[in-house]
């Protein structure tokens, strides 16, 4: 699933504040091609903050990010430069994102959700997006909701059709903040397998997650967040099931009393605390 | 007269409200910190007062309107201020993810702008936007104070020469009445029409 050394995303020493308030803090990370990394956490962690620097929907203060060649500073460093429109453009172009309030275009249908990006941004004929969109509705299933209107679908159908919207750009990397939060917990499933198929296919992946066997199942990589910052990192069956760090164990203790995750941890035996 | 005069005035300051509303939305910039005192200015003092100041009060510096002239310009500014409100209410009502999911497919600020932010704001604007056009008529009920020709001149000509005032007035509500009501009933329609964008 590891193929290359060079990572896809790159990010050191990464900070942002909105005002005083400080939201992220040294935040260092790689991913490389083909790789799924959860990011677990609190809430207010910064989980969302950090997904949205990276396809720089945010801009930061401190560190730099790497994104498939793009570099980009922090606004308070010294080689600060401000990020050309076609830089920006670029990214989120490579860059795909799903968001946990879906934000459909409620003004438009199912398949001119879809083809909005490409036919905008990358100047696909009509024809041929429209295709595209089918055919990427079909794969989820939802090729009939095609003429549809937003609001006319249920959570799931709508995040199936977001995730749709991002594929349609055929990005590099998606980016994934909290999908399944919002939804109704008989629609998390369907879009959870669409994610694992993504996954599957290769696709690299950041993503923002409550669903711990989820995480446990499809992620190579898990980011453990708290307070702004990374606690822990590591393989995903590692981090989840034998935590390293006391923050990690709190977190996951309190999540996982609510949701079935067999583990063979023992708290107890615990040896050495992070 | 009235209506003519009110109409041109209102298209006026439909165009300010239209340019002035973005000005809003980044307060601190040097243009939006113009337009807000604008938009306090004209929400903030009483309207006949701003209506003598352009009428009697430019002829201090020199400028000398006519009544319409004066009209004219009063029906654009005043109305300016609170289109520029109206216009503001609505980009400000379209969803802050909106804005997110249009910059995460790449679409340029101006074209997200287009195709995403405002035909929606259109929608959330389209009620204040018909109280706006209805203000805007009842206000020009003021105009006769300066001379200017429209429903009230006539009814105050009228009381004057013939001293009905209560029949005379009773007609001029029902000539404001009879503009105002295909205003309302266009607005609804409206309203219907671009229910399916919310």
């Amino acid at each position: 699933m590891q193929n290359g050394t060079e990572s896809v995303v790159e990010v050191r020493g990464l900070g942002k504040r909105f005002g005083r308030n400080r939201v992220l803090e040294d935040i260092d990370l790689d991913v490389h091609a083909g790789e799924v990394v959860a990011v677990i956490g609190p809430s207010g962690a910064g989980k969302s903050t950090f997904l949205r620097c990276v396809n720089y929907l945010q801009p930061f203060d401190r560190g730099r990010l790497r994104v498939l060649r793009h570099e980009l500073q922090g606004t308070e460093e010294p080689g600060y430069r401000r990020p050309a429109p076609a830089t920006l453009t670029a990214i989120r172009t490579r860059v795909g994102m799903v968001f946990q309030t879906f934000n459909l275009f409620p003004h438009l249908t199912v398949q001119e959700n879809i083809t909005l990006g490409p036919t905008e941004t990358k100047g696909m004929p009509r024809g041929e997006a429209d295709d595209l969109a089918l055919r990427l509705l079909a794969r989820v299933g939802l090729q009939d909701k095609a003429k549809a209107y937003p609001r006319r679908l249920s959570g799931g159908q709508q995040q199936r059709v977001a995730i749709c919207r991002a594929l349609a750009m055929q990005p590099e990397i998606m980016l994934f903040d909290e999908p399944t939060s919002m939804l109704d917990p008989e629609l998390v499933g369907e879009v959870l397998a669409v994610i694992r198929e993504l996954a599957d296919d290769g696709m690299t992946m950041l993503l923002a997650t409550h669903e711990m066997s989820f995480a446990r199942d499809v992620a190579d990589t898990v980011v453990v967040m708290a307070e702004r910052r990374i606690v822990e990192t590591g393989p995903a069956r590692e981090v989840l099931t034998a935590p390293r760090t006391r923050r990690t164990r709190a977190f996951l203790h309190r999540v996982l009393d609510h949701a079935a995750v067999p583990d063979d941890e023992d708290d107890s035996a615990d040896a050495g605390e992070g | 007269m009235t209506v003519r005069l009110t109409l041109l005035g209102t298209v006026v300051a439909l165009a300010i409200g239209i340019v002035g509303a973005p000005g809003r939305m980044r307060p601190r910039s040097v243009f939006g910190r113009i337009v807000t005192v604008y938009v306090e200015i004209v929400r903030g003092t009483p309207q006949i007062l701003q209506l003598f100041l352009i009428f009697f009060g430019l002829t201090q510096v020199r400028i000398d309107l006519s009544p319409d002239q004066a009209a004219f310009v009063w029906i654009a500014l005043y109305g300016g201020g609170y289109a520029t409100e109206v216009f503001r209410a609505g980009l400000e009502g379209v969803d802050r993810g909106q804005h997110e999911a249009a910059d995460a497919l790449g679409l340029r600020p101006w074209r997200a702008m287009l195709r995403v932010v405002i035909p929606q704001a259109v929608a959330v604007v389209l009620p204040p936007l018909t109280s706006f056009l209805v203000l805007q008529l009842k206000a020009s009920s003021l105009l006769f104070t300066i001379g200017a020709a429209g429903i009230m001149y006539e009814a105050q000509l009228g009381v004057n020469t013939t001293s009905h005032p209560g029949v005379l007035y009773a007609m001029a509500a029902v000539a404001f009445l009879v503009l105002n009501l295909p205003l309302t009933r266009l607005g609804a329609y409206l309203e219907r029409r671009v229910a399916v964008y919310r």
